[in-house]
């Protein structure tokens, strides 16, 4: 690895990073790597600001950077398996998060790291058992106690997911994954004061925060069922990711237009007219919804409050 | 002068970037206007906020308008040949216009991703929509003779 000048600049950058602010991070790992370019650390730790920032692309570009500078960088291959993980890679990053866990099998991290690749690929015992090694190798990591209750909510079981939200909560008072668990438990139970509580709270703490967002999105939607159904729609084509759900809306429009030559061609012109207008209705809606959606967002975020910190 | 390091995917953007508009300009373009509008001036959008993948734009950009010629060649062969019956028709033209719109969502959606960061670093973006106006009324005035004039010319740029 070189000698490099900037290791303020690095340190400066990770704080941005965990303070939520990714792209004052990118910044700041850029006038880094300007100093030196071959520096395995700052392009790891500027693969996951990327990543953050949904600039996957670039991210992998990064990461692979980092492991060209040194083959042997921890961070390096976490950031690889992030990626490949955002990619939907299962192999590819099981493999990099395996070599991770060669280098560096006593960091709950990358523990926490691999339990998000098996409970994603559905082996959530696996996973489950993953965590609980991570808890082993630091029991007051509040992290990892957020992870396992977040494993339970998503397998119903809420008493248990509480009991680890509170965990984390006691050990750090503004985890924001913890604080973001006790909103989705509370919203599973239906109290959407308590969630949304909770989510202005982690919002505050970090507002560019995935989990936060997704959270106060959820419990928008709850009370306004036109924008609930945009959300989920907007959520499964996210899922679908950006090739799939380009051929999905061609799938839908072929099967559209199939559909009313046929009725034309059959005689049944009033039935081709009622499709005709509920294509309208869709494309209207799709196209409208996203403004709307944004509009009652930004006001639920104008209730909160940034930390100094953030 | 200080190093400056640049990250794969950010834009140059260079002396064009003042006529940069959002892709989502251009992709109104091809349906309003057509391919001739749309595919190149997504092309030219990508030089102008200097995308990092304004070569790959342009070869969608290529393929689409050479996927279009061979499905038109197609499509006409077809039709005058009398192979197919006459309601056939309809479902043919079906395979063109899914073409033509594929191809318009793939460079908009690459193009998206690139001009987010353009405008992360406060490039000047213009209103696209007087181009779509002029393009509009000017199908209306020339294109349309000159279109039902050469019915090949008409599907493979409209």
């Amino acid at each position: 690895m070189s000698t490099f000048a900037g290791g303020g600049l690095l340190h400066l950058a990770q704080l941005q990073l965990a303070q939520g602010n990714a792209h004052q991070a990118i910044e700041t790992l850029k006038r880094a790597l300007a100093e030196d370019p071959d520096h395995a650390e700052a392009h790891g730790l500027l693969s996951l600001c990327l990543l953050r920032s949904r600039r996957v692309h670039a991210a992998e570009h990064e990461a692979r950077l980092s492991l060209t500078a040194d083959a042997t960088s921890p961070l390096g291959h976490y950031a690889l398996g992030s990626v490949q993980l955002a990619q939907r890679k299962f192999k590819e990053s099981e493999e990099t998060l395996g070599t991770l866990l060669d280098l560096e099998p006593d960091d709950p991290e990358n523990h926490r790291a691999m339990a998000r690749l098996l409970e994603l690929q559905g082996r959530k015992a696996e996973a489950e058992a993953r965590l609980n090694t991570a808890l082993e190798l630091a029991p007051d990591d509040p992290d990892t106690h957020a992870a396992l209750g977040e494993l339970q909510l998503k397998a119903g079981r809420l008493e248990r997911a509480e009991q680890l939200a509170d965990e984390a909560l006691r050990r750090r008072p503004e985890h924001l994954e913890a604080l973001v668990l006790r909103g989705s438990i509370a919203l599973r139970r239906g109290d959407e004061k308590t969630a949304r509580e909770h989510a202005v709270w982690a919002l505050r703490l970090d507002a560019e925060d995935p989990g936060a967002l997704h959270l106060i999105t959820a419990v928008t939607s709850r009370s306004h069922w036109f924008l609930g159904l945009w959300w989920r729609y907007s959520t499964w084509m996210g899922a679908l990711g950006t090739g799939r759900s380009i051929l999905v809306l061609l799938g839908a429009f072929v099967l559209y237009r199939l559909a009313t030559v046929w009725m034309v061609q059959a005689g049944l012109v009033d039935l081709a007219r009622l499709v005709n207008f509920a294509w309208l209705g869709i494309c209207v809606y799709t196209w409208v919804g996203p403004g709307l959606f944004e509009r009652s967002l930004r006001r639920e975020m104008d209730k909160v409050v940034l930390s100094e910190e953030f | 002068m200080a190093n400056v390091y640049r990250i794969l995917d950010e834009p140059q953007p260079g002396t064009l970037s003042s006529f940069a508009v959002q892709p989502f300009w251009p992709l109104l373009g091809v349906m309003l206007g057509g391919a001739w509008l749309s595919w190149p001036w997504f092309v030219f959008n990508a030089f102008a906020i200097g995308s990092p993948t304004r070569r790959s734009e342009t070869g969608i950009a290529a393929i689409g308008f050479a996927g279009n010629v061979v499905l038109s060649i197609v499509l006409l062969t077809l039709l005058g040949s009398d192979v197919l019956p006459s309601t056939a028709v309809p479902y043919l033209g079906l395979v063109l216009v899914v073409w033509k719109i594929g191809i318009s969502y793939w460079l908009f959606v690459k193009q998206t991703r690139t001009f987010g960061i353009y405008e992360y670093y406060g490039g000047a973006v213009r209103n696209g929509v007087f181009v779509l106006v002029l393009a509009y009324f000017a199908m209306r005035g020339l294109g349309g003779p000159l279109f039902e004039a050469a019915p090949l010319l008409r599907l493979v740029m409209g």
